[in-house]
This record gives structure tokens, sequence and C-alpha cells, in this order.
């Protein structure tokens, strides 16, 4: 099984903290960190990037890039606005941000190129999240409004002049702020979860458009988690309580809003973000007072709590090492780290690049097969010795020769037969000729 | 003497170097043996290999003479091999040796191997150098190069010594391939600078302009057959590796674009706009640099009217495509940049020229110009074809900002397209965009898809034998190919593509490729049902269930096909009705699954095809139809299970507790589980049977009483037996239970109640009359309240009820609690009250990360 590390931040800066969820031991420290709510997130499994609190008055964003292997901040972008909501594709192609005035920008990540900005919301993105499949992402604002944004109809400018609206649906259940959006499993069946300020959260169906459910809580929910099995999920209110709330539960019950919560978890601090780590079943939780609490899933009992900060924690999330970082693995640790390490990509462009479009876009792939095996030897003697014995029998095969003689044998007749043709005719010639002289001869002789 | 002893049995260790010795005494040639007929020779390797003769693998029981005994037979064997190998005057045995001594490279131990790989290496050499040695000769020690360098690029600590050996290799290589005439020895030279090149990158640093220009020079030569050009292709497109950056693999697709950008423009004059060739160096050639007029040795734009000098061109542009297909799927060092721009003006620029002439144009075309290019077409769009799932394949999620583009692109030519073989492709095309892309693609894909498949799955619905009513599509793709046909007389490349130019005209019905078509399209479908299922509102995809359905009725019919049936014929890769059905009922498997509002309406008519294709012991068919009828059965028994122990914890004190009180079941985790599954039936509405309509049974006061009761009693004492967290749990359930409780006293608002817990109306007003079986109707009571209890409907009650309808319920529940906060300090208020706690929540959260 691969290494899960919990990555956390918080929005006082005490950098990003790093744990091994296995061992319970803390990594690396990456400085420099006071990141906004939903703004960490890890690129590709290759590094971590986080949208920074700035003062109110900065007119620009500020992003920020680590490489797992050193603490210090190594590439910093500066975006058009201040960035809220920060979130990366799984293969870690694209980073998305979410800004302040309603515009979504999105980033090509190999090159740095802002490839789209577009106007999502009237109001303040809050959060930002993929699908599974990465095919659609679903934004939520201030506005209390949830659009699902399809990533090819984004990109596609012929049929974004069609239609009227670039969003897939618009879910408007709320005018509070959203304050946090999971999405399900399934790529276009999945199901939207989105917390609201209001006290609620609301399933959304992304197949259907239509609101599935409305949970009521007691107080406002800020995080949210789903578990692996839909069957619950959790959300983190600020009254310090984790609510367990039924998924699979009898539809037909939209009138009674509270019917769904289960049970609830007491975290005594008001819960400001979750997370769920699917590989020991269990439940993450960070909250303002800096500390993040484990709780196994199954029983619900605490496992562990790790300090972060003295600041609420904003941001935690569950990443998988990278396979590359990890202690004595394999021989050439020296030489992959050097390769992937430290060669982070640019910084972000601030602006579109009007002129890309004529020079032809191209893309940085990364051709890097994924499998650090030994490579498949293929040995071809025995292949080509077989070969050659069946070229060498067909040479020398009896069948082959008899066929062979069969077809001079043929040919031998076919020329004995012109042999005696031409002979004849030859001899026809002769006896035209000697008679055609004789007869000159009786001629002149008669004369 | 060894050779009297007996041996155990055949896995005797003993028994080997006796074989060996055997081998060498008898087939293997010496001096004066000779080497006799071939065929003993495959005898000896695969001797060789089924005992691993030359292993010398030692174990510790083997007694130090049976090692020694095998150590030097091993000796001999090589010592006779080598000294075959130098001798000149025997050219077959000398050729049979250096077959076995690649054998031997693969085959001995890794200590002998790396003691004197060097000697072998030499031996060989000299082989590849020589002028004088016959074709066999040559051939041969290729490959057991080959094979040596692949078996020394194993040993990592040996990597320095093989690149400085592999460099010397390079030039004799390049030689052959400059200098021999012979394709086979071509081959040969070729697999062994692709093993160097794969292997030992860093031997070719010094050569690689003169690899690039041999090999460039072979493949524009048009002297090679397919085979050999796509293999030259291939060690082009691995060549960058040798370098490991980005910028020798930006070059060399650039040279390999213009060129083939460059041939198409002389290749295509006519019949497509003038400037597509200005287009293509735009964006391929950086701003500021000027257009190279030569690559390779060959004029970009030249007037050819040559028409064999036009094919081998055309050969060309197909292997410079295999080419770039290599370059973009292949595994590099370093990230790259990819002029994906480039890629698809070219591909759009090839797939869009279909021997139609632009208006402007028609006059300057030569009739027979025009069908000369006609024939050829179909390759090359195959291969375009090639190069566009090389792309999708290369750069994955960077794809999106052009997926729009490809996916337009894709439509429009699979609205033109009317070659069956090419139609497979796109299809296999399609699923690839479907399964990579995801759901996005599918809702522009999803008509497209349906309505081709349609066309092509009905094509000749009825039989395929039969084309009775032959619909416009099969007229027109008659046509094509049989124009191809006369055409292709002269050995041109299309006919030696085999699988375009497949038995086109065996029959009018053509089975073979339709099957092939028939397939194609069905996997489509199947990845569209599976990415963008959802969709099904769609009335187009219900029509494909339909579809499937009657295929599915219809081809199993007649029994299932064989699967063995082509074994005869030399490639196995046609496809067969077998495949057929296999597709078919892969695909119909794919409609049952994708998720929709009822239930699929050929599940029972799917679920008898499934089970008489499972009886097809041994085959394909069974092993589908198996997977089938397990993946089904979730449809028929739905389930929506809680985490291993999340729910079971607490049914099994809420449900069980309250049974184990009236003493007719034991908590038992499997019974829980099962009683929760009930319940989860009823959720997913299920018919609601007797679990479902529960509470108001025959004697209901009297049931619940007990239960209820009995748990109200003993809550207390339960919660102390709990683990402290699972408190907050607890007191929920109690909670619940207690309103049951108090309901049941106060008979008045038990309807208003009772609807709120159970949210059906059934559960109200069903009464069962039936009184014999009380300890069923027992079990279905505790059942039914297990499904209660489980879905968590019986704690949300009270907090609902106080919200709506506060007032009313403020009666029934008594003076407890009228607002949420007041319910929030019950809960926890109460649990102070037993001994869990408050206090120990802390304690827990405090708890020491590194005490366990």
């Amino acid at each position: 099984m691969e290494r899960e590390v919990l990555i956390a931040s918080s929005s006082i800066d005490g950098g990003i903290g790093c744990w091994d969820l296995q061992t319970g031991a803390e990594l690396l420290r990456y400085k420099f960190c006071a990141s906004t709510p939903h703004g960490l997130t890890c690129v590709g499994r290759s590094f971590l990037a986080s949208s920074q609190l700035r003062d109110p008055h900065a007119s620009s964003g500020s992003i920020h890039y680590w490489s797992w292997t050193k603490p210090q901040v190594e590439v910093k972008s500066f975006p058009e606005e201040p960035i809220k909501p920060l979130v990366a594709n799984s293969e870690g192609a694209y980073i998305v941000g979410g800004g302040l005035s309603g515009h979504i920008y999105l980033w090509e990540v190999a090159t740095g190129r802002l490839l789209k900005k577009w106007r999502a919301h009237y109001r303040e993105v809050t959060c930002l999240v993929f699908t599974k499949d990465d095919s659609f992402l679903v934004s939520g604002a201030e506005d209390g409004s949830v659009r699902v944004w399809s990533l090819l109809m984004i990109f596609d400018d012929y049929q974004t002049e069609q239609s009227s609206h670039l969003y897939e649906h618009s879910f408007l259940g709320t005018t509070s702020p959203v304050t946090d959006i999971v999405t399900g499993y399934g790529g276009g069946r999945a199901i939207i979860i989105a917390a609201s300020e209001d006290r609620t959260c609301k399933v959304w169906s992304l197949s259907k458009g239509i609101l599935l459910r409305n949970v009521v809580f007691p107080s406002v929910i800020d995080a949210i988690a789903l578990e692996p099995g839909e069957h619950v999920f959790y959300a983190g209110s600020r009254d310090g309580n984790i609510y367990i709330a039924a998924l699979n539960a009898d539809s037909s019950s939209s009138k009674s809003h509270w019917l769904h919560i289960v049970s609830s978890l007491y975290n005594s601090k008001p819960v400001t973000c979750l997370a769920y780590s699917a590989n020991g079943n269990l439940l993450l939780s960070g909250s303002v007072d800096g500390v993040i609490r484990i709780w196994d899933a199954t029983s619900y009992d605490p496992v562990c709590t790790f300090k972060h900060a003295t600041g609420p924690v904003n941001n935690i999330q569950i990443v998988r090492w990278p396979l590359y970082l990890n202690p004595p693995v394999s021989l050439n640790v020296q030489a992959s780290s050097r390769r992937h390490g430290s060669l982070l990509p640019p910084p972000l462009d601030k602006y579109v690049n009007s002129t890309d479009k004529n020079t032809g876009i191209n893309a940085v792939i990364r051709l890097q097969s994924s499998y650090n095996g030994p490579p498949d030897a293929s040995y071809l003697s025995c292949q080509v010795i077989d070969n050659q014995i069946k070229e060498l029998k067909q040479q020398g095969s009896a069948a082959a020769a008899e066929m062979e003689v069969e077809r001079l044998k043929l040919d031998c007749t076919h020329y004995t037969q012109m042999l005696q043709k031409w002979k004849k005719m030859y001899d026809n010639l002769h006896e035209l000729c000697v008679n055609e002289i004789l007869e000159g001869d009786n001629e002149v002789n008669t004369n | 003497m060894a050779a009297l002893e007996n041996l155990k049995d055949m896995y005797d260790v003993a028994l080997k170097p006796r074989m060996l010795r055997a081998l060498l005494k008898e087939d293997v040639p010496d001096e004066k043996k000779p080497l006799g007929t071939p065929l003993k020779l495959s005898r000896v390797v695969s001797t060789i290999q089924t005992f691993k003769l030359l292993a010398e693998s030692i174990t510790g029981s083997m007694d130090d003479k049976l090692i020694e005994r095998w150590k030097s037979a091993v000796d001999d064997w090589l010592n006779r091999l080598l000294f075959l190998v130098s001798s000149s005057t025997m050219p077959d045995k000398c050729w049979a040796a250096i077959c076995l001594l690649g054998v031997t490279s693969q085959e001995c131990s890794s200590e002998r191997f790396l003691a004197s790989y060097a000697v072998w290496f030499d031996k060989l050499l000299l082989h590849i150098q020589s002028p004088a040695d016959s074709q066999f000769v040559k051939v041969a020690s290729c490959t057991s190069i080959s094979d040596l360098m692949t078996r020394l690029a194993g040993f990592p600590n040996a990597k320095k010594n093989g690149t400085s050996h592999a460099g010397k290799l390079i030039q004799p290589v390049l030689r052959l391939l400059q200098e021999d005439s012979s394709e086979n020895v071509w081959e040969g030279a070729l697999h062994l600078l692709r093993t160097v090149i794969t292997f030992f990158p860093a031997s070719l640093h010094r050569h690689y302009d003169s690899v690039e220009a041999v090999i460039a020079s072979k493949i524009l030569s048009g002297k090679c057959s397919i085979n050999m050009l796509k293999k030259l292709a291939y060690c082009l497109a691995l060549l960058p590796k040798s370098r490991g950056d980005d910028d020798s693999w930006l070059s060399m697709m650039r040279k390999i674009l213009l060129l083939v950008n460059g041939y198409l423009t002389e290749i295509f004059h006519g019949l497509e706009e003038e400037t597509k060739w200005d287009e293509a160096v735009r964006l391929l050639v950086p701003p500021g640099e000027i257009t190279p007029t030569s690559l390779w040795g060959q004029n970009l734009l030249e007037e050819t009217s040559d028409r064999a000098r036009k094919r081998s061109k055309l050969s060309s542009v197909s292997a410079l495509m295999h080419s770039c297909c290599t370059m973009l799927t292949t595994s590099y060092p370093v990230q790259v940049t990819v002029p994906v721009r480039s890629f698809l003006a070219l591909i759009e620029r090839v797939l869009m020229v279909d021997g139609s002439l632009p208006h402007a144009m028609s006059p300057f075309v030569i009739a027979s110009e025009q069908e000369f290019i006609c024939t050829e077409l179909p390759v090359l769009h195959s291969y375009t074809l090639d190069l566009l799932t090389s792309v999708v394949k290369g750069i994955r999620s960077q794809l999106l900002p052009h997926a729009a583009y490809v996916v337009r692109l894709v439509k429009e030519y699979f609205r033109r397209c009317k070659l069956s073989e090419l139609r497979t492709k796109i299809y296999s095309i399609i699923k690839m965009l479907l399964i990579s892309v995801g759901v996005g693609i599918a809702i522009y894909l999803a008509q497209e898809v349906v309505n081709n498949a349609l066309l092509d799955l009905n094509l000749n619905g009825d039989d395929a034998s039969s084309s009775a009513n032959p619909m416009a599509p099969s007229e027109a793709l008659l046509q094509p190919c049989r124009r191809k046909r006369k055409r292709g007389a002269s050995g041109s490349l299309e006919q030696k593509y085999d699988a375009i130019s497949l038995d086109v005209e065996a029959s009018k019905s053509h089975p073979t490729t339709m099957i092939a078509v028939k397939i194609a399209a069905l996997e489509a479908l199947e990845a569209l049902l599976t990415v963008g299922g959802a969709l099904r509102s769609d009335s187009k995809l219900s029509k494909v269930d339909n579809l499937l359905i009657n295929m599915a009725a219809d081809c199993c019919k007649g029994g299932w096909a064989n699967e063995e049936s082509n074994s005869f014929l030399p490639n196995g890769s046609t496809s067969t009705h077998a495949d057929l059905q296999l597709a078919i009922l892969r695909t119909l498997l794919a409609s049952l699954l994708s998720p929709s509002c009822v239930r699929p309406p050929h599940l029972a008519q799917s679920l008898e095809l499934y089970r008489r294709g499972r009886q097809e012991t041994g085959t394909k068919l069974s092993e589908l139809c198996s997977y089938a009828l397990l993946v089904l059965e979730v449809l028929i028994h739905p389930r929506a299970l809680p985490l291993a122990g999340f729910s079971s914890e607490k049914s099994s004190h809420e449900v069980n507790g309250g049974l184990q009180e009236i003493g007719h079941r034991s908590s038992d985790s499997d019974d829980v589980t099962f009683e929760r599954w009930l319940g989860s039936c009823k959720e997913t509405d299920t018919p609601a049977d007797g679990p479902g309509k529960n509470i108001n049974s025959k004697m209901p006061s009297e049931n619940l009483g007990v239960q209820a009761g009995s748990m109200a009693t003993k809550s207390p004492g339960q919660s102390k037996d709990e683990p402290a967290v699972a408190n907050a749990d607890v007191e929920m359930g109690n909670f619940g239970d207690e309103i049951i409780v108090e309901s049941q006293q106060v008979q008045e608002p038990i309807l208003q109640l009772q609807g709120f817990t159970s949210l059906k109306d059934a559960t109200v007003s069903v009464v069962l009359d039936d009184p014999k079986i009380p300890e069923l109707e027992l079990t279905r009571v505790a059942s039914g309240t297990g499904a209660l209890v489980s879905t968590d409907k019986e704690t949300a009650p009270v907090e609902a009820g106080m919200v709506d309808r506060g007032s009313e319920i403020a009666s029934t529940v008594g003076s407890k609690n009228t607002t949420a906060s007041a319910l929030k300090e019950t809960v926890f208020g109460s649990e102070s009250d037993h001994d869990s706690s408050a206090e120990s929540l802390p304690d827990i959260v405090d708890a020491d990360p590194d005490s366990d």
C-alpha cells in the first residue's frame, strides 16, 4: 500500500504540516504558508500548491509552490486578483483557482499558461472541486450558487458562442455563502454535496441536475467529508460537532429536514475542515484551535491528535506520498529524486496570452512510464533459430526440388517442340529456295 | 561411471550434466561431426530450455562432485561453441554455434555470464564486421549479440562496460544497414540497434547523426517492405531517447512532421487548398527561423509525376506517421513539448481529403491521378487514425483544450467514412475518448455514437449472409473496395497492407469485416453506457437497450459459436461470430448495469441468456457469463452496506438488545447485517414486505411495549458496557425509543408520530391479522425496528418533530425539549447522567499519538 500523508495548513502562518498517517510521525514542515480556506492542493503528487491570504488591499493574489523535498517556497506566482480556493486535477495537468471577483482561472501547470479565465459567479468563489473523473468542475460562491462546469465545454470556443451560458448546471439552493463542496463516486452519476451558511447541506444529482436532499443541521456546517461507500457523510459544524448524516436513507422524506442525522462526534471546537482516509478508514478533522483530530470511522473512537498551529487549521488533505521519495526503496533514488524533485514548473501567468492562439498551442507532457520495474527482456535467439531452420528446410526440401524438376522437364519438352518447329520451318524454307533456284535454272536452260 | 548410476526421477539434478554431455556428444557438431539436419539444433535448444541445463543452479543439498560435474560439462559446452564460432572453414557449424551461443547467454548462470560475456561479445562482433560471412551467419550474430546485450542490461553494475561494448556495435550495424541487400540482415541489424538504444542509450551519443541519417534514408528510399518500414520507423522514434532531452525529441518530431507535410503537399496537389503547406509550416517552424528546403537529403517540395515515386512517398509517409505514434506513446526520460496543434492540423488535413475535387480545381486534375489517390487514401487514413489514437493516448488530460476540436473532427469524419475497417478504428478512438475524458465528452458524443452504431448494427440485422435489403451505406461501401482491388493489382502499398485489403471481394456480405465493425460499434456503445449511462433520459439510449437485447436473443438463438473455429487461419486475429456474441453480451451487461430509474426491462431475459452461456464450460463466454451473473446479483439484491462495524455496533445494541431481552434471537453480527440488508431493501423501493411494514402488527402495543420498555429500562446499563464515544449514538438511539414508548402511552398522537417515525404510510395502516405465528411476528417486529433504527429515522424524528411541529410534539415528548438547542442539551445532558461522558472525550482527544 502506498503511504498516505496528511498535509494541513492554517490561516495564520504556520507552514504546511505533514504527517505520516501510518506512523504518526511528523515529516517535513513547509514554511511560509497562510492559506485561504480550500486553498491547499497537491498537484499530481509531485508538489504542493497553496493560495495565500494577503492583506486585503493587495491587488494581486499569490500562489506558492513547494516541492516535496524542500521546506522553502520554491515558486511564487501572482495572479491578477486574490485567489481563494485552489484545486488541481488528479493528473496534475491543470490548476484551477477561484477569484474574489467571481472569476475562475484555469492554468496549465507545465507551462504556467493561463488557459482560460471566465466569469463564473457574481460574488467571490468560495470552493472548487473536480468530479472524480476530472471531467467536471464544481464551484460554489458566496452568493450561494453552485455551478457545474464541463471542462470540455470551457475550452470549446465554438460551443461557447452558441450557448447562452457556460455551465452545465447551476444549483440555486440558497443565498447564503457556500462553505464546502464534495463530489461523490462515479463520473456522470455522481452526487454533489454542498454545505452553506444557512445550516444546510444539499445533495444534488449531477446527471439529473436536481436536488436530491436537503439536510438541515443545528449549526452552520463548514466542512464535509464523504465516506467512500457513500453510506453517510460527515459534516463538521461550528458548534463543535461532527454530524453524521445518512445518504442512502429514504428519499421521500424531503419534508423532514433533520431526519438524516444519524449521530455526531463531539469535537469540542468548531470544525473547519474534514478529510477521510480510505486507507485505514480514518476521519480527520481540523478545528479552530489548531488541532487535527483523527477518528476511527468504524467505531468513532478518537485515535490521536496532531497539533498543527495556534491558529485555526483551514485545510487538511490526504495525499499519496510520491513513490520516489520513499526511504530506501531502489538503487537509483539519487538519480530519480534529482529528476523529479527540483523541477518545479514555472510560475503561473497573470493574464491570458492572446498570441498563443496563432503560434499553436503545444502541450507539455510527461511520457515517463509509471512502471519502475525492470524492463521486459525480449530474447530472440530461439525464434530466429526456428525461422532459419525453417528456411533451410524449405531450400533443401525434396518436395520443392521435385517440383522444380517437374517444371524443368516440362520446359525441356516445350523447347524440344520449339526446336522441331524451327527445324521444320528451316527445312521448308530450304526446300523453297532450292526449288526456286532449280526452277530458275530450268528457265535459263529452256531459254 | 556417472552414467551407470540410476537417476531418482526426471527432476534429479544429476540428470542435467549427463544430458548436457549427451547433447554435446550426439547433437552438437564438432570438427569432424557434420551438422546433419538443422532440426537437431532446435531439439538441443528446447532440451536446454526445458531442463535449464546451463543454469548451474546450486542448492545447498547438492554434493560437491555433482557441482563439479555440472560445471565441467558447461565448460566443455562453451569451449566447443567458441571453437566453432571462430572457425571460418565450416560456415554451417559456425552458424549453429552462434545460435547456440545466443541461447547460452540467455540461459547460463549470472556468474558465468559476467565472467565471460566479453569474450563472447568479441567473437560475435567479428562476424558482424566481416563482410564475407553469409546472410545466415550475420543474422544469427546480430540476434545473439542482441540477446547478450539484453542480458547484460539486467546487471545494473555492468552499465558502464555495457555502454562501451555497445558503442562498438554501432558502426558495424550501420554498415550492415547500408551495404547489405537482404531484408533479413536489415531486420537483424535493426533489432540489435533497438536493443542498444533501449538498454544503453548513452552509447549512441557520438553516432547520433549518422544513425539518424542512415535510418531516415532507408525509410525514404522506398525499397523496404511494410514490415521493414515499421521497424525502421520504430528505431527512428527511439533515437531521441539516446540524448534524452526535450530538444532532440522536439526537433525529431518537427523534422518528421515537416517531411510528412511536404510529401502530402505533393501527393494531394489539386485535391486540397493550396494553403495547407503554409499553415503547417507556420505551426511547426518557430517564428524567426527559416524553413529548411530539404530534410535528410530529400527536397521538401518538388513536383512528382512519377507514379512509382509517389507510391514510395506514400509509404514513407505511413512509416513516418508510425514513428510519430511511437514517439508519442513510448516513455521518455524528461518532459517534452508536443506540437499538438500541428498533429491535429495534419490529421485533419489527411482525413478531410476524400478524393473529391474542390470546385475550383477540377479542370487541373487528371482523372487517372485522382483515381490513383483514391486507391491509396484508405491506407493513409488508417495510419492517420492511428496517429490520432496515439495523440489521445500520449497527451492524456492535456487533450482537454483540444478535445472539442477532436470531437468535431471525429464526428465529421465519421459522417463521411464508409469503409468498415476505418469505421472500426473510429469506434475504437471514440471508445478511448469516452473512457479517458469521461462523462464530459459523453454528452458530446452520445448522439453520434448511438446513431452510427444503430446503423452499423442494423446493417444486416437479420442475418449476416443475407443482404436482401442492401441499404445505402453498404452499396457505397462496395464501390471503393472494388476499385481499389482493380488498381492494387501491381503490388501497390495497400495490397501488402493486409488489414485494409482484407478479403473484401470474398463475398457480397463480407462477414468478417462486418463482424469487426459490429464488435467495434458494440464496444463503443459499451463505453458510452459505462461512462455516460446517466444520460439515459436521452431517448436514443433506450433504443440501444432494445437493440441489444434483440441482438443478443437473435445472435444466441442458434447456440454458441465455436471459439476455436479459426485456429487454422494464419493470423488468428480475424473476428468471428464467437467474438461478436461475446461483445453483445458484454454490452448488454453494461446496459443492464448503467443507472436507470426503473428496473431494466430485459433483466429476466438477459439473466436467462447469461445462465445458459455459463454452461459453455471452458470458453471465454462462460467466463463472461459467470461474471455477469455475479455483478447482476447486486441489481437483484441491492446492498448499501455500511462500513464494517459501523452500525452492527449500534444496531446490535439497539435492536438485538431488545431482542435478547425477549429471548428470540442472539445478537449475531451476520444476522444484523442481514437485517440491515432487509432494511436497505426497503429503502431502495423494493416492494415492501413483512419487515417493511412494521410496528403495527397484530399486537403492537404489547410487542412494542415489551421491547421498548425493556430498552428504556435497560439503556443505562447498556451504555455502561459501551465504549465511551459510542455514547452519543446510543443516547440518540435511546432517545428515539423513549419517544416510541411515550407514544405508546399517549395514544392519540401515535398516528402522527409514527407517520414520522417510519416515513411510510404503510407502517401505520397495515395491520397483519395473522395471529398464528407469534414468533415470526416478533422477528418481524424486531427486524422492522432494526430497519428503523439503522436507517437513521428514529433519532431524527425527534428533531424533525421539534422543528416542524414543535407545538404538537411538545405535548408528546413532554417537557423535554422544544428547541434545537434544548435537544442538544438533552442529548449531551443525558450523557452526563450516565457514567459515560463528557469528560472522557477530552481525554481521548488529547491522547498521545505515540502511545499506540
